[in-house]
Parts: C-alpha cells; structure tokens; sequence
C-alpha cells in the first residue's frame, strides 16, 4: 500500500472505502491474481468478482467526477490565504 | 562670519533634492583676515554637508570592493567600497540590508546604489547605500555558490527530506506569475492530461524587488491554510525562462528556506532545462520547465482509465475461467454413473445380495445335511460298535474259530491218515523181497549198460588208435627213410644231428637207415675254429 502522503490524500469518493485510486488498483490486481490461480474456492471467487468490479466502478467514478477547476488566491489574515472570489478564471475543459 | 550673522539653516536630510534651496548658499569666499571671521565647524560641516546635496545627484551607483564589512548589533551594515587608488566609507540601513540576495564579504565586487550625504557631526561624507548588488554575473554565480555550499551542508538539500508525490492528486497549487508562460503551460497540460482537478492559482511576481518575499510568503501562507482550502496535494512553484538575474528569486535564501519548510510536496520549475537554482536543488522534485511539472504531477487520465479497463478484463476472463471451470467439474460429476443412474448401483447391489442369501442359504443347508449325514455315520459306527454288537461278533468268531479248529483238525486227522496210508505203501514198496528182487534186476540192467558202453568204448579207441596209427605211420620215419633219407644221431648222448657244426671231426654217429642202421666216425677237415659254435 501506498504511504500516506503529506497534507493531501487521493480521491476523496475512493476513500469511502477508506482506500485510496493507488490502493484500489492494487486491490484489483490481488483479486484478478487470486481469481486466475483458482485456489480460492468458487464462492470465495464470486465474492471477489463482485469485490473487483465495484472497485472498477468506483475508480471509474473517481476519474470522472469534475472537471477542471482555476481559482485564484489571495493573502487573507496574517498568514494564510483565501479564495479570490472576484476574480476567478473560472473554469476550463 | 561675524557672530551675529545666523548660520544657515541646516537642510532637511532629503536625498531627492538635486538642487540646493533658495536660501542656501555658500557665503561668499573671502581672503583670509582676521580670526573675526572663522568658521564654526557647524556652519563648516553644514555647508560641505548643503555642497554635497547640491551638487550631487540623490542616487549614485558605485562600483568597487567591499572592505571592512561589519554588522554591529543594531543591524545596519557599516563598510567600506574601494578601488585600487581610493576608498570611502559606506553604511546600509538595516531594512535595507535584511533584503540583500546575497551574503557581503569582504573582497566581493559589488554595485552599490545610494545616496552620498554627509555625517555633520563627524564631518564625514557617506555613501548611504540603499541597494547593493554583486557586479557581473560572476559575482552572482559566486553568491550562488555560497548560498548553495550553506544550505546543503544545513542539509536541505538531503534526499531523505524529500517528500513524495501523491500518485493522483485532485488539488494544486500553483505560485507563479499570472501572466507569464508558465501557468499557461502547467494549465494547458493538466487540461490536457488529467482535467479533473483544481487548481489554485497564488499570483506573485517572479523576479525583481520583492519577489523572493513574495514567493516565499505565497508557500507559507498556503502550507498554513491548506486544510481550510479542503487540502492540498502538490505545490508547484516557478516561472518561465530567463537570466540569471531574472531567475534570482529562486535562488534566495527566503525562498529556499521556505520550500525547506512547506508540508506540502513542492515541485520547483524554474526556467529551462539548464537552469538550476537553489529551490530546484531545495524542493522535493525538480521539473526542467513549467510543462514536464505539469507532467510531473498529474498522470494521463487515459492511462488511468485504460489501466482500470485492463483490470476489469482480467477480472472477468478469470471469473469465466474460474467458472467454466467450475462448470467443467460438475459437468465431469453429472456424468459419472452415480448421478445419472444411482439407483443402478443399488439394483446390482440387491441382486448381489439376494444371490449371497441364496448361496448362504445352500451352504447352511449342505452344512447341515453334511453334518445330519456325519452324524448318521457317526450314529452307525456307534451302532456298530456297540457292546451287545461286540458280544455277538466275539461269540460268532468264536463259533466260526471253534469250526475251524473243529474243521482243522479234522483235515489234520485226514491228512495224517492219507501219510500214514502213503508211508505204508512206501513202506510196502521197499520191503527187502521185493527189494531185492528189484536190486538183482536193477543191478542186471547196469552190469550190461555197463559192459555195453566199455566195449563200445574200446572199439572206439581201438578205432581211434588204428586212424592215430595210420597217420603216424604216413609221417613216422619209416616213410621218409625209405625214400633214402637218413637219421644219424650222436652216439654220445642219442641226439639227433641236424647241424653239420653239431659235429666234429673224430665224433661217432650211428646212422640209421630204413633197414638197418651202422656207425661211422666223422673226418671232418674243415676249420674247427670256424664251425666252434655253442653248440645248440
């Protein structure tokens, strides 16, 4: 699994699982192996089928949730920042 | 200067005044007359001090080499700029001093911009240095050099402090120039290779006064507020290409110390290719330009989806095999006997079973008339041998051995009589009257028998004598002497003379002849010792 990274983590609607896209696709690649090598048992197998196609959907859902956002920032306060509300890029794609 | 004459007033300190004010100027120059006039060395100093401010221009720039520089705890710089002939004296306020990009030292060739005025209290001229700039981009490259020897061995620059990169962030920030080349790049890739994400824009200058401060409070702010803007993935910080004065900021000691700082992982992309800067050397990933940052940090959403898509196939072609396995093995099972007919194995076993009862059944039967038949057997040979059954044979053997006896003996008695009826009749027969009767008779027969066969025997003999005296007579001497042979023989010893060397001279041999016989003496005249043989 992939370490925690600093301040930021992956995709927030993977995470429900608590998992991030890296540790999805990981996951996936388990099951694929562990299905192929057919030493589970067939219910086993079914179950991580089901397990595996929800993690294709929902990495999918990941990668297509929003599109691309610009915002700018502004100094707010005595060291932090905040959204510049009037005059943002706006979006683009 | 008479003593009731005011001094001047001194000018305000106004380094932008190029010209003196109306109401100065310098007392006319006189001869020398008297003490009367002196000078004060106020009104001396104030004068050169108001002479200078006329005459020189607010800001000057100088060239030379620092000497003597020393930073006394107040803070303001104090040295001394000089060239191979002259020298003079320099001071930099503290403000203006903290915002020098480089480390003065003494020996360093600097440009140093400011404004020459004069310390009245000392009488000293001063160079009143606002900015200060090393000369030539060897200095700068030598600053460069410093700072960077500084920091690495600070360790900013280890490895170990580098932080990774999120594999797939959604949030970034970006501190550059709004309106330069660089966020349209880093802009223009993220669209073009991973559009779902925001990006957050901290608009700074890149270069020139104020912008390593700018750059280095833009990464400080946001590492401070990044949870209230939801999070932030990844930092870039750059700008587009340039000199190296213009790319200077980022190689500021602010800049670097607060990328040195940030939580957030920074990828530094700072002009081209070749140029490295001390940020780059600071931050936890250089990109050679605005784009390859872009590339850096976010992946290509095709890939992504084509990886996802790859595994959903896999996925499914090891669930059809798992299951066409599955599937395959029942299908084996379906077709094993015990599915299709259980029943049948049951059948066969039944009837197995019934044949078994049925032998079972034959066999305790034959067991049993086996044992019946023994038993009968048994029952008759107990019969048999039972007492009264063993009385009666006795008494029967006993009665068949009495017969017998009886029987026997009878048989003895009659053959008894029978010898005895024989051995009479022997007896009878060699009685001695008929018995010799029988001898004179007998001992007639031989008497004959035996005269018979000796004259047969003499007349054989004498037959035989005849034919042995015929063939004796053929070949006895008679014959030969008749037909005038003759025999001599020694008369010595009788031998007979078959060998003339038998013989010597004076011998006497009697000769016989067929009638008659005489005797002679041999003369012999032959050699004796040649005829001396052992005689035969």
């Amino acid at each position: 699994m992939p370490p925690d990274r600093g301040a930021g983590k992956d995709s927030d609607s993977v995470a429900q699982g608590k998992m991030t896209f890296e540790q999805a696709m990981t996951r996936l690649e388990k099951i694929v192996e562990s299905i192929e090598q057919g030493k589970i048992g067939l219910e086993e197998s079914i179950k991580q089928f089901e397990e595996g196609m929800s993690l294709v959907q929902r990495c999918r859902s990941v990668l297509a949730e929003a599109d691309l956002k610009i915002q700018n920032l502004q100094a707010a306060g005595a060291d932090g920042v905040a959204i510049d509300r009037g005059e943002s890029a706006g979006s683009q794609g | 200067m008479t003593a009731d004459r005011e001094p001047p007033r001194r000018p305000p300190f106004d380094p932008r005044r190029v010209r003196p004010g109306p109401d100065e100027s310098l007392p006319p120059r006189r001869g020398g007359q008297g003490d009367d006039d002196a000078l004060t060395v106020s009104s001396l100093n104030t004068l050169i001090r108001a002479a200078v401010c006329r005459e020189f221009p607010s800001e000057l720039k100088v060239g030379g080499e620092l000497s003597n520089v020393s930073r006394p705890s107040g803070g303001h710089v104090y040295f001394t700029l000089k060239d191979a002939a002259s020298e003079i004296r320099c001071v930099m306020w503290r403000s203006d001093a903290a915002k020098m990009r480089f480390d003065a030292a003494d020996g360093l060739e600097v440009i140093a911009t400011g404004t020459l005025d004069v310390y009245e209290p000392r009488g000293q001229y001063q160079l009143y240095v606002r900015r200060m700039a090393p000369r030539g981009v060897g200095a700068l490259e030598l600053a460069f050099r410093r700072l960077k020897d500084k920091l690495q061995a600070q360790g900013l620059f280890d490895s170990a402090r580098k932080k990774p990169l999120p594999a797939l962030p959604r949030r970034i920030a970006v501190v550059t120039s709004p309106t330069g080349a660089a966020i349209r790049d880093i802009l223009q890739t993220i669209l073009r290779r991973f559009p779902r994400v925001s990006v957050f824009l901290y608009p700074v200058r890149v270069q020139g006064d104020g912008a390593a401060e700018q750059i280095a409070d833009a990464i400080r702010r946001i590492n401070a507020s990044r949870e209230s803007l939801g999070g932030i993935d990844v930092l870039i910080v750059g700008r587009g290409g340039g000199s190296l004065e213009d790319l200077w900021a980022f190689n500021e000691e602010s800049v670097a110390r607060a990328i040195a700082a940030s939580r957030i992982p920074i990828v530094s992309a700072v002009g081209h290719e070749v140029d490295f800067t001390i940020a780059d050397f600071v931050a936890d990933v250089r990109a050679a330009t605005p784009t390859a940052a872009a590339e850096l940090v976010v992946p290509v959403l095709a890939d992504l989806l084509a990886a996802i898509d790859d595994r959903r196939r896999q996925l499914e072609s090891a669930g059809r095999r798992q299951w066409e396995r599955a599937r395959s093995r029942l299908a084996v099972a379906e077709r094993c006997e015990w599915f299709r007919d259980p029943l049948g194995r049951l059948r066969q076993t039944r009837q197995w079973l019934d044949e078994a009862a049925g032998r079972l059944e034959l066999a305790v039967a034959q067991c049993r008339s086996a044992a019946a038949a023994e038993l009968h057997a048994r029952e008759r040979r107990l019969w048999r041998v039972r007492p009264e059954a063993e009385l009666q044979r006795r008494r029967r053997l006993l009665t068949e051995q009495a017969h017998r006896l009886l029987s026997a003996a009878g048989q003895a008695h009659r053959r008894a009589e029978r010898r005895l009826a024989v051995a009479r009749g022997d007896l009878m027969a060699a009685s001695p009257r008929r018995g010799a009767d029988q001898w004179r008779l007998l001992w007639g027969q031989c008497r004959d028998r035996l005269l018979a066969g000796q004259a047969r025997y003499f007349a054989d003999r004498a037959g035989r004598i005849e034919v042995l005296g015929d063939r004796l007579g053929a070949g006895s001497h008679e014959s030969i002497l008749r037909r005038g042979f003759s025999i001599t023989t020694m008369v010595t010893n009788r031998r007979v003379v078959r060998r003339a060397r038998d013989v010597r001279s004076g011998d006497k041999v009697q000769t016989r002849t067929a009638e008659g016989s005489f005797t002679s003496r041999v003369a012999d005249d032959r050699q004796p010792e040649l005829f001396d043989d052992e005689p035969a």
